[in-house]
This record gives C-alpha cells, sequence and structure tokens, in this order.
C-alpha cells in the first residue's frame, strides 16, 4: 500500500513487518520518531514484539546482543552521541556474531553541539565489523531493513542501516509499503540457535589466547567481506519479491561519461536532479552511489570507473587530518588499477548545512575543467 | 552454513580453573571486633548482635543474647545511664542508636527463660543483698549450676530496684519478670532475714561460697547544723517510704544533684502536688551529675532547680522551718577526683518544710567482720571481689566507686566468675582478664562458658566503617506521657517502642566489628572467593587480595593484611 511517510517511519514500518521480537532502545534526536513509533504501535498492541526501556545506547546495545544470542530477532535504533556511546558494545557485537539490525540516522557529532545530518558518526564506527548500508531516501529506507534482517541472519554479523537525519528521516515521501504476508514469505522467522542453553552450559564472552584472537578477527574479517555476496543474492531476491533493487553500488550515466562524480546517502537524490540537467546539455556526466560502504565493494567500484579521466568525491564528512572518508575509500579501491583516474575530494554539507543542485553542478563543471588535482579537499560552503 | 563454535569463541570452563589467588599479595581474613557501645557497657552486652536479631525482628533469640550478660534487661532497659550510648558510633552520622530503649523492648516482647549451663550441681552459695549486684551474682551462679540462696534484710526482694527506685521510672512488674527468669534456675530467696556480721563466718562454713552484696546503705550526711530537726530526711530511706501522714507542705527541697535527688523531688512532687518543690545542689545547672534525661523529666513536671549553692544551715524550733544555703562552687580534684567545694560570697534562705538530703550513700562497714576492713577502708580487689576472707567475695556498690544499676550488675557478674575460678583451683584475675571486653569493666560471661574471647580486644572504631550502605536516618524517640498527667500518679512515664519502632530502631545498627551475615563481601567478590562457612571465610585459591571485601564492610570486620 502507498503511504505518504518519513524516513523515520518507513523504517519503523519495516521493522513491524520484519516481525522483529525484542526492540531495545533509548531516544535521541533525529531518531526518535523511529522509537516513538515503534513503542506507539506496542501500547496499541500493534507490534508484536517486546520493547525494552534501556537507560543508555550502550545498555540498549547490550540488551540486543544478549537478546540476539538467545535466537530472537533484535532491533535498535540510534544517533550520532548515542551511536559514540554505544562504540564498546558495537565491537562485541559483531565479535559476538549477533545479527542485530540497528538503524542509524545520521547526525553531527559534537563538539560542537549539533543536530544536521553528518556522517561522521556511522563512520567513526567503519571498524566496528557491521555492514553498513547508506540509504538515499525512504522507500530504500524501508527495503534496506527487511534486507538487512536476511543477510544479517545469514552471515551472523551485525547491520547499520543508515539514513541522513532531518532529510531523509524528516521528510515525508511516498512510500510502497509491503504487506505482511509478502514479508513473511520473504524473511521467514529467524533459524538461529539459543546460545543459552541451560542443559549446556557455556561462556560467551570468555578470554581467549592471542592465537584464537588472530584466529577469530581473520574469521570476522573473512564472513564480512564475503558477506557482499550475500548482499546481492539478498537484494536479487527482494527485486523478484518485490520489483525494487539497488545492488551495492549504482552507476547511473556512467557508460560514456568522461567525469563521474561519487556520492552517498540522500545527496545522490539531488546529484540525480543535475546529472539530468547536465546530461540535457550535451555534457558527459555520470554518477556512482555507493550504497553498501562496509563490506566495500572494491570490484564492483573498480568496474565501474575503470578507464574514467576524472572522478570526484562528495563526503558529507571528514576525517580530520585526512579528507573525506568515501574519497579516502574509493582511492584505496582504484589503487590495484594500472592507469588510475585522477580525483577529486569535495567536502559538503557537513552539520546539516544544505547543498544545493546549483553547488553540485559547480561541482561537475570544476570536474570537467579541472586539469590539476589537489590532494586537500576542496570545501564547499555556501555562505 | 557456519559452525558457530567456529565463529565465536565460547568456553565450557568455568572460571575456576584460573587459580588467580597466587597474584595476590595480601589476602583479607574476617576478624569480629567488640563495638564502642558494647566497651562502654558494663554488664558487656553484646550489642551488635542483639541489634541483628531484633532487626530481623527476633525477639525471643534477642533476649537469649541478652541475658548471656545482663540478667537485668527490663531494669536497665528503662533506668541505665546508657554509657553505650554515648560511645555509639553512628553518632558521627546522624544520632546515637536508642540502645537503652531497644533493650527494653527486648525485655517487653523476647521470651525466653535461661538455664543451666549442665545438669551437674556443684556447690552452695550463700549471697547477701537481693539488689541488682546480688541479683545478677546469683543469676551467673545460677547458670553455672550453683545451689544459689539470696538473704535479703528488706521484707520483699530486689534492694535498690524495690526500694529506691520509683514505679514511675521502673514499675515493679518489670521487676517481678526479672526475678521470675533468676529463680528458674532455682536461686532461693530468703526475705526479712539479717545477716549479722557474727553470722558470716558461720555462713561461710555451711556454704561453699558466699558473696556480700549489700550495697552502699547508709546515707551520707551534711554534719550541719539543724539536721537533725524534724522535716529534714535522707534521700534513700525517704524513698523507702516516702508515704508518711497525710499533711500538705509548701515547700519541699531536694539538697544534691544526682539521680536519687531528681527522683526524691518527683515523687515529692506527685506526693504534695500543692508544694513548690526544689532542687539545690553545688554544681552549676547544667553539670548536675544526675542523668540529663531525668532531670529534664523532673524539671517538665515542675520541680524548680537552683545550682551553685549548698546547705549551710536547717533552721527551725524542733520542726524545720527554712535553710540557710551558701553561694559555692564545685572543683573536681583531677588527681584524686574527688569533689571539691569552694564556698563563695552570698547566702539564700529558702523556707522548707521538708528537706531531703540526697547527696549519696556510703557503705556500711558495721554489717561486715573487721577483718575484712583497714583504715576504713574495705579490703577486697573492687576487679574480682575478692577479700582477704577465703571464698568470701563483695560485690555491688558496697565495693564500686560507680553506684550505677548497671556497674552493680557488671561487679555482680565478675564476682561470680571469680568465686567459681576460686573454687575450681583458677586465677580469678587471670580469668577475667581473658574475657575482658575492651579496655572496660565488663567481661563476657558468654566468652567464659564457651571459652572464645577472640573478639573481646579490639574496638571498631567509626573511621574503618565504610558508610556505602547508611542512609541518614535520626532515631525515633518513644513517647512520654505529658507532665500534667505524670505528676497525678506512678504511672510509667516513658512508652516503649512499638515492635515495629524497636525493628526500625535496630535496622539503624552499624553492627560495628560483627559479621551479620549481609553479603556485601559475597556479592561484591570479583573473583567468588568468600565462603559462607561459619564464619565467614576467603577462598584464598582464588583471593587475588584487591581488598574490595574490606573496604565496604560496614561492620569493619574484615581485614587485609
Amino acid at each position: 500500500m502507498r503511504e505518504l511517510l518519513t524516513g523515520n517511519e518507513a523504517i519503523a514500518h519495516a521493522v513491524r513487518l520484519s516481525r522483529v521480537q525484542l526492540i531495545a532502545a533509548y531516544p535521541i534526536t533525529p531518531q526518535t520518531p523511529i522509537y516513538e513509533k515503534l513503542s506507539q504501535w506496542e501500547s496499541e498492541g500493534k507490534l508484536g514484539g517486546v520493547m525494552v526501556r534501556v537507560e543508555s545506547e550502550h545498555t540498549a546495545m547490550a540488551t540486543c546482543i544478549s537478546a540476539s544470542l538467545t535466537g530472537v530477532r533484535v532491533f535498535t535504533a540510534s544517533s550520532s552521541q548515542g551511536i559514540a556511546l554505544m562504540h564498546e558494545m558495537l565491537h562485541f557485537a559483531s565479535g559476538g556474531r549477533v545479527p542485530v539490525v540497528m538503524a542509524c540516522v545520521n547526525r553531527a557529532l559534537a563538539l560542537p553541539w549539533a543536530f544536521g545530518s553528518d556522517q561522521i558518526d556511522t563512520l567513526s564506527q567503519r571498524d566496528t565489523g557491521w555492514i553498513q548500508f547508506y540509504c538515499e531516501d525512504n522507500q530504500e529506507a524501508l527495503d534496506t531493513v527487511i534486507q538487512a534482517f536476511k543477510v544479517s541472519e545469514r552471515v551472523y554479523l551485525p547491520s547499520m542501516v543508515i539514513i541522513d537525519g532531518f532529510y531523509t528521516s524528516h521528510f515525508m515521501e511516498v512510500v510502497d509499503v509491503p504487506d505482511q504476508k509478502e514479508v513473511d514469505d520473504f524473511l521467514p522467522p529467524p533459524q538461529m540457535p539459543n546460545r543459552f542453553d541451560f542443559d549446556d552450559p557455556a561462556f560467551l564472552c570468555n578470554v581467549v589466547g592471542p592465537k584464537d584472537y588472530f584466529r577469530f578477527r581473520k574469521r570476522t574479517h573473512c564472513d564480512l567481506r564475503s558477506s557482499l555476496k550475500v548482499i546481492k543474492e539478498v537484494d536479487s531476491d527482494f527485486g523478484e519479491c518485490f520489483g525494487r533493487r539497488y545492488g551495492v553500488v549504482e552507476g547511473i550515466e556512467i557508460g560514456d561519461a568522461e567525469v563521474v562524480l561519487v556520492t552517498s546517502g540522500a545527496l545522490t537524490g539531488t546529484a540525480r536532479v543535475v546529472l539530468q540537467r547536465l546530461r540535457e546539455k550535451g555534457y558527459k556526466v555520470g554518477l556512482l552511489k555507493i550504497k553498501v560502504f562496509r563490506p566495500f565493494p572494491r570490484e564492483e567500484v573498480c568496474k565501474l570507473l575503470e578507464g574514467k579521466r576524472k572522478i570526484g568525491v562528495i563526503d558529507r564528512n571528514v576525517s580530520p587530518g585526512q579528507e573525506g572518508v568515501f574519497c579516502q575509500e574509493i582511492k584505496a579501491a582504484l589503487y590495484p588499477l594500472s592507469t588510475r583516474p585522477l580525483l577529486q575530494g569535495y567536502i559538503a554539507g557537513l552539520g546539516g548545512l544544505e547543498v544545493y543542485p546549483e553547488e553540485i553542478e559547480e561541482i561537475f563543471l570544476d570536474l570537467l575543467k579541472r586539469s590539476s588535482f589537489e590532494e586537500e579537499p576542496i570545501w564547499k560552503i555556501n555562505l | 552454513m557456519f559452525v558457530l563454535d567456529e565463529i565465536i569463541p565460547v568456553s565450557k570452563d568455568t572460571t575456576a580453573k584460573l587459580k588467580v589467588g597466587q597474584w595476590g599479595f595480601k589476602k583479607p581474613s574476617y576478624v569480629e571486633k567488640i563495638s564502642p557501645c558494647m566497651e562502654g557497657c558494663p554488664a558487656g552486652n553484646d550489642i551488635p548482635e542483639f541489634m541483628n536479631l531484633v532487626a530481623q525482628g527476633l525477639f525471643d533469640e534477642a533476649l537469649r543474647e541478652v541475658l548471656w550478660e545482663n540478667p537485668l534487661p527490663g531494669v536497665c532497659g528503662r533506668v541505665c545511664f546508657h554509657p553505650c550510648q554515648s560511645n555509639c558510633n553512628r553518632t558521627n552520622l546522624d544520632t546515637e542508636l536508642q540502645i537503652r530503649e531497644v533493650e527494653r523492648a527486648i525485655s517487653e516482647y523476647g521470651q525466653w527463660m535461661p538455664s543451666k549451663e549442665k545438669k551437674e550441681v556443684r556447690g552452695k552459695i550463700a549471697i547477701i543483698g537481693s539488689g541488682p549486684a546480688g541479683l545478677s551474682a546469683a543469676y551467673f551462679l545460677g547458670r553455672l549450676g550453683y545451689e544459689v540462696t539470696i538473704f535479703e534484710r528488706y521484707p520483699e526482694t530486689g534492694g535498690i530496684l524495690r526500694y529506691g527506685i520509683p514505679e514511675y521510672r521502673l514499675p515493679k512488674e518489670v521487676l517481678r519478670k526479672e526475678l521470675r527468669r533468676i529463680k528458674v534456675l532455682g536461686v532461693k530467696f530468703h526475705t526479712s532475714f539479717e545477716v549479722r556480721k557474727e553470722e558470716i563466718y558461720r555462713f561461710k562454713d555451711k556454704f561453699d561460697g558466699l558473696i556480700l552484696a549489700i550495697g552502699a546503705s547508709l546515707p551520707r550526711r551534711l554534719n550541719l547544723k539543724g539536721e537533725d530537726l524534724e522535716g529534714v530526711k535522707y534521700g534513700l530511706f525517704w524513698l523507702f517510704n516516702p508515704f508518711g501522714e497525710e499533711v500538705t507542705l509548701q515547700k519541699v527541697v531536694v539538697i544534691g544533684g544526682g539521680d536519687v535527688a531528681v527522683d526524691a523531688a518527683r515523687v515529692a512532687r506527685r506526693l504534695y502536688p500543692e508544694a513548690q518543690v526544689l532542687m539545690v545542689a553545688p554544681e552549676e545547672e547544667g553539670e548536675f551529675p544526675a542523668q540529663p534525661e531525668g532531670l529534664q523529666e523532673a524539671q517538665e513536671e515542675g520541680v524548680k532547680v537552683i545550682g551553685g549553692f549548698r546547705p549551710l544551715e536547717f533552721l527551725g524550733h524542733g520542726k524545720l522551718e527554712a535553710i540557710r544555703f551558701g553561694k559555692a562552687k564545685v572543683r573536681r580534684d583531677h588527681e584524686t577526683g574527688a569533689y571539691l567545694i569552694e564556698d563563695l560570697k552570698g547566702e539564700m534562705l529558702e523556707k522548707a518544710q521538708l528537706a531531703i538530703i540526697a547527696i549519696g550513700q556510703i557503705p556500711d562497714f558495721t554489717l561486715i567482720p573487721q577483718e575484712l576492713i583497714e583504715d576504713g577502708k574495705l579490703k577486697a580487689d573492687p576487679w574480682t571481689g575478692e577479700t582477704v576472707l577465703e571464698k568470701c567475695f563483695v560485690a555491688g556498690d558496697f565495693i564500686n566507686k560507680r553506684a550505677t544499676v548497671v556497674d552493680a550488675v557488671s561487679s555482680g557478674k565478675r564476682a561470680a566468675i571469680s568465686l567459681h575460678c576460686s573454687l575450681t583451683g583458677d586465677s580469678p584475675k587471670e580469668v577475667l582478664s581473658k574475657i575482658r571486653v575492651g579496655r572496660g569493666f565488663a567481661v563476657s560471661y558468654r566468652a567464659f562458658v564457651t571459652g572464645n574471647s577472640k573478639r573481646l580486644g579490639q574496638v571498631a572504631e567509626f573511621s574503618e566503617i565504610s558508610r556505602l550502605i547508611f542512609a541518614e536516618e535520626p532515631s525515633h524517640i518513644p513517647k512520654k506521657l505529658k507532665p500534667q498527667v505524670r505528676i497525678k500518679s506512678f504511672k510509667e512515664v516513658k512508652e516503649r517502642y512499638s515492635q515495629k519502632e524497636a525493628v526500625k530502631e535496630a535496622q539503624r545498627c552499624f553492627n560495628c566489628g560483627k559479621c551479620i551475615r549481609c553479603d556485601l563481601c559475597f556479592l561484591l567478590c570479583p573473583d567468588l572467593a568468600i565462603l559462607k562457612d561459619n564464619p565467614y571465610r576467603v577462598n584464598e585459591m582464588y583471593c587475588k587480595g584487591c581488598g574490595i571485601c574490606s573496604a565496604i564492610c560496614p561492620r569493619s570486620v574484615i581485614e587485609l593484611r
């Protein structure tokens, strides 16, 4: 059924449709409406699962981890400082191989205090061993949550489904909300063992020697790498069931493009409009949307960008002392190519600053005429 | 498919495998101590232990506990000057524990009868005097298995408890209850039986041992002009039988500032409601030796108090008409401890029809053989009660410096144990010092019987107590009758705690020095190294000596060494 929903509401619908059995979360702007919606349904008896009220995000994640170890499907949501507070438990979740799904609504990290979208809260958790999906719009957010449960429960690794705070999270769009039956067919109840077996007691967070530690870390890495295959399969199955698929990356007008701009999240939507305008004017430009950030789709990126002369990367984040995080990752992915394209990083929209189509157009035009490329990113600040 | 045990670490071993105890170089151990209140109690009551029992509502067990050390909890729970309370560690947090009121509650709600420690009958003991010292000695000798007979010269038993302390402080029924517990031990009473001093030798032969607990039976005199006038009385003598002819008086003057003086004044208020009752003492007001609570109650009842005066002369023709007072100041000689009264300029004349002199009591040496006296003093050891006569011990005010009920109980207990030791061939001094409670005058009867006196040496100080679990919560003080109601009768002034109130008050107790199995150590030990044995122990195989248990113990019984 088509409904007018915010991105937060779309995620809440996905959680309900996925028949999540336990939700432990703590409110934080701009994620709170997800929590509120689920809470409302719980009080109306429409949720089916249990909501656990906790005193912090750290505990929310700890609760999700323990619950997941009993074999139930769990969900949480957070933003910004909340995700930062969870950091320790995020490592526990991936190391404990629990298929927790968490919606992350990007918001700037203090200091200074700010509320707008900025990807640094989730990108700071890059190395925690979680799968990360960056979604462009409300429909994708809903679809990706359902997909994420299926992926995570297959690979025993947790997933973050990420949207932009106040853009995707609070803007309303028409969203196709699938029927429960369709979702049930696509996503059957979890088939995970209950690790709390009273007849066969065991300790799950034990100390190990360095050899075992090494082995488990390697295993987590390898499984996270090979989850890319699973993500593609699940996306493809989803496309068959629901008629929508997203890919791990998406190339738009990329075949004959001379320059390609790499984007992620809600910015991609704006870039699509700009791309259309420039194409109409005859410019040979293309767009590459990165949807799956972890595991990083190295091969897919290489395949799409090989042979291109100039690449630009827009980052709504910055890793101080280096550059935008997506930019670094694209550079690293392109390293194996024998002829590497020239690449320029752009930082835009930090702290929720609006990125207008005109600015993205400027970036495209800048790329087209640019002959020398800077090591430092170019800061797009629309004062 | 994933094999879960390959992707996450799983251990089927328990941490018992890790013998972390070998990491530590310090180990905690449970060392029980005594509490400051216990050290302050001349009877050696195990206050932290009985508070723990009351806190759980176990009044019967608490009474059993009290009766190990004090045969008169109903009496002491009312009239004791409670030195325990001024020592209470809780004073440093909010207010002292109302130990005396809880002891009274135990005596009221607890049901327990003492019995002999062993069935065998030892010897026959005679005790002269049935006051608190005599009763205490009889009780402990009874428990030890002796056949005890008490000889009392008055028609009824109890001595000062019956004749000296008025009913509004100590109802006679309370005394009867205490006596029943002593009689259960087979103690026999011969009342209206005066033992003359010539008979003491005969008694010594007839009995295996003898304890003289004859009190300080003579009033201290002023030796002033007019002291023999009609209407001049002596405190305790007057209290023994204050109900004279029915006369109306305008003014009663009580001379003295101690507890007996206060009682004399309060009894006078009740018997002569129309008369003005005045208490005059040489001490400054506020420095009277009486218990402040009793003095305050007296003032509430309308007794007027004047400090800084001493009587100079009783005036009258045959009958007392007035008393001449001189301004005075009391000084205490730091070396001898004696009171020195210094006269100052200034006089005061008080009309009075009745004067009650209550400035203390002295022992009557004419009641005992000359052999026991030397230079006007009793030849006896105030600690053991030993005298120059073999198997003849003394106890109570007859020998005590401080004339209080609880000191009499204490001395009766010591004399009983000393006598027993001398009969079994042990040295009373040695034995008593082994069971001495801290640095005080008390000895522990339980330690004597059980042979366990380990905890008696050390005192748990406030600085060693972890206050983590104690929130501020001041005492609840029981209600008292209104002053205008009090003076109309001899009804007990202070109400008792309800069981609930007693439990609540007992729960305030820190239980200093006494493990009450609160389990904080057990719960907080990161190595599960606390063994809940009796007493608790530390499993050294797993204790790595972090010291959490010792730091958090609210009783200060865990020491890290």
